[in-house]
C-alpha cells in the first residue's frame, strides 16, 4: 500500500534560482496489487512522483509511505523503469537484463533468455545498448526491472518510444506480468487509450504543481479492447488541461 | 585503416616529410653544420650511435616506467575514491592544493639533497610529475558517472561495493585514460629535465654530453628520440582511451 501525505518539492533553476515547485500538498493512495495509471500534462510533476516513491529523491514535506513505513532509500522491492531507459551502456542486452539478479547473487540466465524471447528481443541479447532502436532499449528496461520480481514496479512512460504494434504487444505483456505475480503498478502515460485498457484506476493531475484533479475507476474485465470505455475517456479528457 | 584515419596518417606523413624538409633547408642556407647539423648527418650520428642511443633510452624508459605505474597505482584508487565520495574529494583538495602547484622539477635540489642523485631521485621526478594529472583524470570521471546509472544500479540490489566495482569504474575509464596519458607525458617531461641536472645515463644525460662535446648532431639525435618516444607512449594510450570512450559512456 502506498500512502502519499501532502507532499512537497521545489526545485531551484540552476541559473535564474528562480523556484520551481514540481509538487506541492500532493496526495495519493494506492492499494497493494492495484494498477494504477497517473495521466497529465507534460512537466507537471509525475517524474518527480515516482523518484519519490522510489527514493531516488526526497520530499521537502510531507509523507512518502509504502507498506507503512516511510521511503527512505532506494530499495529493489520498488523498481523504477525511468522515462530514459538508463541501461549500462558497457553491458549487452542480457548483461543489463540480469545486473539485478546477479547483483543479489542469484544469477539466472535461463531467466534472462526467457524474458529476451517474451519481450521480443530474442536474438539481441548479445548487443550493446547503442546497438538498439529506442524502442528496444526501453523493452530491455522493462525486462531488467521485472527480472527481479519487485513489489512495487513504478512505470514512467515506458512505451512512449514503440510503434502502435509492439505497444500492444508490450500492454498485453505488462498486464498479464502484474497478473501473475501480484505487484502494484503505477504507470505514469500519456495516453487515455493506454490508461484505460490496463489500469484499475486512472487518475488526472493538472498542470505543475501537480495535484489530483479528478479519478476514475475501470471495473470491466480483461484483457480489454482498445477503445472500450468512451464514457470515462469523456470525463477524463473533460479534466485534462489543453 | 578507415579512411579518417588513412587520411590522418596521410597527414601525418606529409607533415614529417614537410619537417625534414624544412630542416634540410635552414641547415644548408646556415651552412654551419657544427653548430646546425642537417638531417643526414643526424641520421648518420644516430645510427654510428645507435647502442648507445637505445641504452639510454632504455634507463629514461625504465625510469619513466617506474615512476608512472608507481603513482597511478596510487593516483588512480584514490581518485576513484575522491569522485565517489564528495568529503573525501575536499578534503583532498585542501590537502593537495599546494604540492599540486608545485612544479616536479622544483622538488629536484630537495630530492638531490635527501635521495641523492641516482635512479632513485629520477623516479621520484616522474612520480611526481604523473601523480596530479592521473589522479584529476580518475577524480573526474568517477565524480562524472551519471547519476541515473548510479541510481538504477541501486534500484536493482546492487550494494555500495558493487556499484562502485560495476558501475562508478567502468564509467570513469575514459577520463581514467585521459588522465594516464597526460600523466605519461608529465613524467616523461619531468624526467628529461631531472636527467639533464644529474643522472647515469638516460637521454637527458646524453644531450648534455652531447652538447658539452659540442656535438649538435647527436643532440639533436637525441632530442628526436625523446620526442618520438613520447609521442609512440601517448599514441597508444589514445587508442586505450578512444577504446574505453567507444565502450563506456557514450
Ligand atoms: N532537477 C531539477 N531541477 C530543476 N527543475 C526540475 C528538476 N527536475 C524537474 N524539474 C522541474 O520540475 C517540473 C516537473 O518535472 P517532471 O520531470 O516531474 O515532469 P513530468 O510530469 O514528468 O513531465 P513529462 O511528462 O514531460 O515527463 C518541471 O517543470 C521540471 O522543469
Ligand atoms: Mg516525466
Amino acid at each position: 500500500m502506498i500512502r502519499v501525505r501532502g507532499v512537497s518539492r521545489t526545485f531551484v533553476e540552476a541559473r535564474t534560482s528562480a523556484r520551481v515547485p514540481a509538487l506541492d500538498g500532493f496526495e495519493l493512495e494506492v492499494s497493494r496489487g492495484e494498477f494504477l495509471a497517473i495521466l497529465g500534462p507534460s512537466g507537471c510533476g509525475k517524474s518527480t512522483l515516482l523518484r519519490l516513491l522510489a527514493g531516488f529523491d526526497r520530499a521537502d514535506a510531507g509523507l512518502v509511505e509504502v507498506d507503512g513505513a516511510p521511503v527512505t532509500a532506494i530499495s529493489p522491492r520498488r523498481l523504477l523503469v525511468s522515462q530514459d531507459p538508463a541501461l549500462f551502456p558497457w553491458l549487452t542486452a542480457a548483461e543489463n537484463i540480469g545486473f539485478g539478479l546477479r547483483a543479489q547473487g542469484r544469477a539466472d540466465p535461463a531467466r534472462v533468455e526467457a524474458l529476451l524471447v517474451e519481450f521480443g528481443l530474442a536474438g539481441a541479447g548479445g548487443r550493446y545498448p547503442r546497438e538498439l532502436s529506442g524502442g528496444m532499449r526501453q523493452r530491455v528496461a522493462l525486462a531488467r526491472a521485472l527480472a527481479v520480481r519487485p513489489d512495487v514496479l513504478l512505470l514512467d512512460e515506458p512505451f512512449g518510444a514503440l510503434d502502435a504494434l509492439s505497444r500492444e504487444s508490450m500492454q498485453a505483456l505488462l498486464e498479464a506480468t502484474w497478473l501473475a505475480s501480484g505487484a502494484t503498478v503505477v504507470l505514469v502515460t500519456h495516453s487515455v487509450d493506454e490508461a484505460l485498457r490496463l489500469a484499475d484506476r486512472v487518475v488526472v493531475v493538472s498542470p505543475r504543481p501537480a495535484r489530483v484533479v479528478g479519478s476514475v475507476v475501470v471495473e470491466s474485465a480483461r484483457p480489454r479492447r482498445a477503445g472500450s470505455h468512451p464514457e470515462l475517456r469523456e470525463r477524463l479528457m473533460g479534466w485534462a488541461v489543453p | 585503416m578507415p579512411a579518417p584515419e588513412r587520411a590522418a596518417a596521410g597527414w601525418a606523413v606529409a607533415g614529417f616529410v614537410a619537417f625534414v624538409g624544412l630542416w634540410a633547408l635552414a641547415s644548408g642556407w646556415i651552412a654551419r653544420p657544427q653548430v646546425f647539423p642537417g638531417p643526414l648527418s643526424v641520421a648518420a650520428t644516430a645510427w654510428e650511435r645507435r647502442l648507445d642511443l637505445v641504452d639510454a633510452a632504455g634507463r629514461s624508459g625504465l625510469r619513466v616506467g617506474v615512476g608512472w605505474v608507481g603513482a597511478s597505482a596510487l593516483a588512480v584508487p584514490l581518485g576513484w575514491a575522491a569522485g565517489a565520495v564528495p568529503p573525501l574529494d575536499d578534503e583532498l583538495r585542501r590537502f593537495t592544493g599546494l604540492v599540486r602547484s608545485i612544479p616536479p622539477f622544483a622538488w629536484l635540489p630537495l630530492l638531490l639533497l635527501w635521495v641523492g642523485i641516482g635512479d632513485t631521485t629520477s623516479v621520484l621526478v616522474c612520480a611526481l610529475g604523473a601523480f596530479f594529472p592521473v589522479l584529476e583524470g580518475a577524480r573526474t570521471g568517477s565524480s562524472q558517472a551519471p547519476p541515473a546509472l548510479l541510481h538504477a544500479a541501486r534500484n536493482l540490489g546492487a550494494s555500495p561495493a558493487r556499484v562502485l566495482l560495476a558501475v562508478r569504474i567502468p564509467a570513469a575509464l575514459p577520463g581514467t585514460f585521459t588522465g594516464l596519458r597526460t600523466g605519461a607525458t608529465f613524467a616523461w617531461m619531468s624526467l628529461v629535465a631531472a636527467e639533464l641536472v644529474g643522472a647515469d645515463g638516460g637521454l637527458g644525460q646524453l644531450i648534455l654530453d652531447a652538447r658539452n662535446l659540442a656535438r649538435p648532431d647527436l643532440a639533436i639525435a637525441g632530442m628526436l628520440c625523446i620526442g618520438a618516444i613520447a609521442w609512440s607512449v601517448s599514441g597508444v594510450l589514445h587508442q586505450l582511451e578512444r577504446g574505453a570512450r567507444r565502450w563506456g559512456v557514450a
